[in-house]
């Protein structure tokens, strides 16, 4: 390894090494951060397309070009590469990967070999789920509700594998961040002194490692009942199908977390750069991540208000629902009172983050109606709760993903994106998305259930407007990412370590940054976010 | 609070489904205060971010950045009030939930079946049952409590225009209920994933006067309680046999088969019989051994598409004849 050979002689991260083997043999949690890059983004654009087949398929009341069975299958996938593939590594593996270590100044995540075997672990488990396609597909629906997966088609249990080796990936980055975090900071580096971005990271960590077990064991328990005909959640053989759902949801609501709190991490970074202004109750954001992280193991409950859970435990569910709430509006106050006198920048990122600013907030909101009891019972499993997630996880945590990667752009690549094309992309994902979005919170109200391949004719209007939005956000997601890929070789080479005029410690060493980040261990004397 | 109520609903109740449930207010009122506070809520968030960004753009604000740091009075009052507003939010619905969920004594009830991918509904009168598919027949402004289960895997009972739904739990009965309070058709869709045809799973509750509701079930009762084999021979003989059959001595088709039993028949391909219940029955499982003379060999056999008591329910229907 000729790693420190050619640090000396001046080289960056990127250059410092060459070869495929070099990359995918790297422990260098930048080089790591890179491949996740392109990885995310093939899955992001695959599950993309399957989006963008589903919302043409529903432009009519019968099937356009699909069957019922084709629908299912694009439906679960789109909705599986999305959540295991796209969000819940994104923010934390992607971005956090590259910029944890150095905001806490280290040279490294405390177990680089680990951090490439989570790449490995999420490839893996990719690959896996992906051959699924050639059993027939699968078509349960990313949540596998038992029974239908238990007595659906075989590639099922490729499907729920595919998952459960992905978990390990995640459990893998939030063990390394937590110990990072506690064992590399800087001198002076006083865990009140981290950004916010690590914050809402070291948040994230603990609920990856303690939720993400439950669901592996979850879908290790459906592969037993599916293979051996252990009788776990399959009422026929004496199971209890209501069971599966509490196991699931006891995983996959703090995952929800899992996705939207680094991404509230990236807003707090982008709002405080570009108003450049001490961030409003540094305290309170930082502790309404673990608020929410804490809160959030205790509200599994509210997605089955109807599934015949008793309603004692469903009044309970609903007010600890109400209370992960309050930190979140917390959040968006402290945000929006970090620009009062400032002095703000409309770049890319800051537009990103406003898009997150707006369309968290009605996602935020609209979730007042699902916590609420007796209004979940009519709009639970309704096109509500469809354009409700996607306001948190597309509107909130791909936002706020968008943001960051513009924002960290120039310190990962040492070029800068094209300003003005980048502002086209944030206003096209805007537009587009409200245009989606809106139209299924109306038709969800009137009733419209969802994952439905045909529907009622009254619906049409309202499907046919959501159909053609999905065209302008695509296309905004899809120019985004061209300007990305484009500028990340042609773009103007960034001389300059801090381009915004950040505080953060990433943006005191060059663009892009050498081998192990720091020539030395800076010393940390104050806050970050001290603009004054 | 009724009036508040009207206004609310008149703003933001075009989102939402006809009311035709005793009980659907309850759901719509609270709807409507949640949408107020939400829309309230996000205009004045937005507008006070809106306004700072033109008022504190950096073209047009040449200070240097303020340092706030934080404001106890400020966080305090954005930490409580919502937690106010959102608890009560909670113990709103709840109670409202309770309301609607308690089951009225008197309450008529229908068990229901999901099945992939179909609805079944089971009534009951002096215990005597009958089922129907896809169509629920129910009284007008009577208490009706839904006892439901499932046979196969999940399924959700929904009307969305009375604003209940309830998941179908294989091994597990679970229940609803409502007052109807308008008649006319409604729909009913499947709200939990079931499988390819999980779409088509749709019914229709059909709200009739009390008046109708019991001539129906009293009609429906007695088509489906037939004991008498010569009674339900002559339906059977109305689905399968008289397209080709009359029940006198005209000629259809085939022969007519008024007073058949005891006649000798002649053949083309077979020796005189007496008409009996075995020649019945090889007719209508090998018609082809035994062709009545002047006739051509045409009919079909319904082997497989009767079963053995309906076909001796048709052999009693076809002695009577005369």
């Amino acid at each position: 390894m000729s790693a420190t050979d050619t640090h000396s002689h001046g080289g960056n991260y990127i250059n410092c090494e060459k070869g495929l083997w070099s990359w995918l043999s790297t422990i260098d949690h930048k080089r790591i951060a890179l491949m996740y890059f392109v990885s995310i983004m093939f899955f992001f654009l695959v599950g993309g397309l399957f989006a963008v087949l589903l919302r043409l398929e529903l432009l009519t009341p019968e099937p356009l070009f699909m069957t019922g069975d084709m629908y299912n299958r694009a439906m679960t996938l789109h909705g599986s590469i999305m959540v295991f593939m796209v969000i819940v590594p994104g923010v934390p593996a992607l971005l956090g990967n590259f910029a944890l270590p150095i905001m806490i100044g280290a040279k490294d995540v405390a177990f680089p070999k680990l951090n490439l075997a989570s790449w490995y672990c999420l490839m893996v488990g990719a690959i896996i789920a992906f051959l699924s396609l050639f059993w027939g597909g699968v078509d349960t629906g990313w949540t596998f509700y038992t029974p239908y997966s238990g007595r659906s088609a075989d590639a099922v249990t490729m499907v729920v594998l595919g998952a459960f080796v992905m978990g390990f990936s995640s459990i893998l980055t939030g063990v390394n961040f937590i110990v990072t975090v506690h064992k590399l900071r800087a001198p002076g580096m006083t865990m009140m002194r981290m950004p916010l971005f690590v914050w809402s990271l070291y948040a994230t960590a603990i609920i990856q490692v303690i939720a993400t077990p439950v669901l592996g064991i979850t879908l290790l328990l459906l592969v037993f009942e599916r293979v051996f005909g252990i009788g776990i959640f399959d009422a026929s053989m004496g199971g209890d199908p209501v069971l599966f759902q509490h196991f699931f949801w006891f995983y996959s609501h703090p995952a929800v977390y899992i996705m939207i709190i680094p991404a509230m991490g990236i807003v707090s970074e982008v709002i405080a750069t570009f108003s450049q202004k001490t961030i409003f109750g540094y305290k309170a954001i930082a502790f309404s991540s673990l608020a929410i992280s804490a809160i959030s193991f205790l509200v599994w409950g509210h997605h089955m208000f109807v599934s015949g859970q008793s309603a004692l435990a469903g009044s309970i569910f609903s007010v600890l629902t109400m209370l992960v709430g309050v930190p979140t509006a917390i959040k968006l106050f402290n945000w929006v009172a970090t620009m009062y006198r400032g002095n703000i920048t409309l770049t890319t990122p800051m537009l990103y983050a406003i898009n997150f600013l707006a369309l968290f907030t009605i996602g935020g909101v609209t979730g007042l109606f699902l916590a609420a009891f007796n209004i979940d019972v009519h709009l639970h499993d309704t096109y509500f709760v469809v354009a409700h997630f996607h306001y948190t996880m597309l509107g909130g945590a791909l936002m706020g993903f968008f943001a960051g990667l513009f924002y960290w752009f120039p310190k990962m690549t040492g070029r800068m994106y094209n300003e003005f094309q980048g502002k086209i992309s944030a206003i096209m994902t805007f537009v587009g998305f409200n245009l989606t979005f809106i139209p299924q919170f109306i038709m969800g109200s009137q009733g419209m259930p969802r994952r439905y391949h045909t529907y009622d004719g009254i619906f049409t209007p309202f499907h046919v407007t959501s159909t053609v939005g999905s065209w302008i956000v695509a296309s905004g997601f899809i120019f985004a990412i061209f300007i990305m890929a484009r500028d990340m070789f042609k773009g103007k080479k960034c001389e300059e370590a801090n381009p915004w005029g950040a505080t953060t410690l990433e943006w005191t060493i060059p663009s892009p940054p050498i081998h192990e980040n720091f020539k030395e261990i800076p010393t940390v004397t104050g806050r970050p976010y001290e603009y004054r | 609070m009724r009036f508040i109520g009207d206004i609310l609903h008149a703003l933001f109740g075009f989102t939402l489904p006809e009311q035709a449930a005793k009980n659907a207010h309850l759901v719509d009122d609270l709807y409507n205060v949640v949408m107020l506070l939400s829309v309230l809520g996000f205009l004045g968030l937005m507008g006070a971010m809106t306004f700072f960004i033109i008022r504190y753009h950096k073209s047009h604000n040449k200070e240097k950045s303020a340092y706030i740091p934080h404001n106890a009075l400020a966080e305090t009052i954005w930490t409580v009030i919502p937690t106010i507003i959102f608890v009560g939010i909670a113990i709103w619905g709840l109670f409202a939930y309770f309301e609607m969920n308690t089951v009225p004594k008197n309450a008529y009830k229908i068990n229901v079946t999901g099945k992939q991918w179909l609805w079944e509904f089971t009534y009951t009168k002096d215990n005597l049952q009958f089922d129907t598919t896809d169509v629920m027949y129910v009284p007008v402004n009577t208490p009706v409590v839904l006892e439901m289960t499932a046979t196969d895997v999940l399924h959700s009972f929904y009307i969305p225009s009375f604003r209940i739904k309830r998941d179908t739990v294989p091994g597990m009965v679970t229940r609803i209920n409502f007052t109807a309070t308008k008649k006319g058709d409604f729909r009913i869709f499947c709200a939990e994933f079931c499988g390819t045809s999980h779409s088509r799973m749709r019914g229709i509750v059909r709200v009739v006067s009390k008046e109708r509701f019991e001539k129906w079930v009293n009609r429906e009762i007695k088509e489906a309680n037939i004991s008498d084999p010569v009674e339900l021979g002559s339906r059977l003989f109305m689905r399968n046999c008289a397209t080709c059959h009359n029940i006198d001595n005209n000629i259809k088709i085939g022969p007519g088969l008024g007073g058949l039993v005891g006649k000798t028949r002649s053949f083309d391909n077979a020796d005189d019989v007496v008409a009996d219940a075995d020649y019945i029955r090889e007719s209508i499982l090998t018609p082809g051994v035994k062709v009545v003379k002047g006739f051509p060999n045409k009919m079909n056999s319904f082997a497989g598409l009767l079963e053995e008591k309906e076909i001796n329910y048709l052999i009693e229907y076809i002695k009577t004849l005369k």
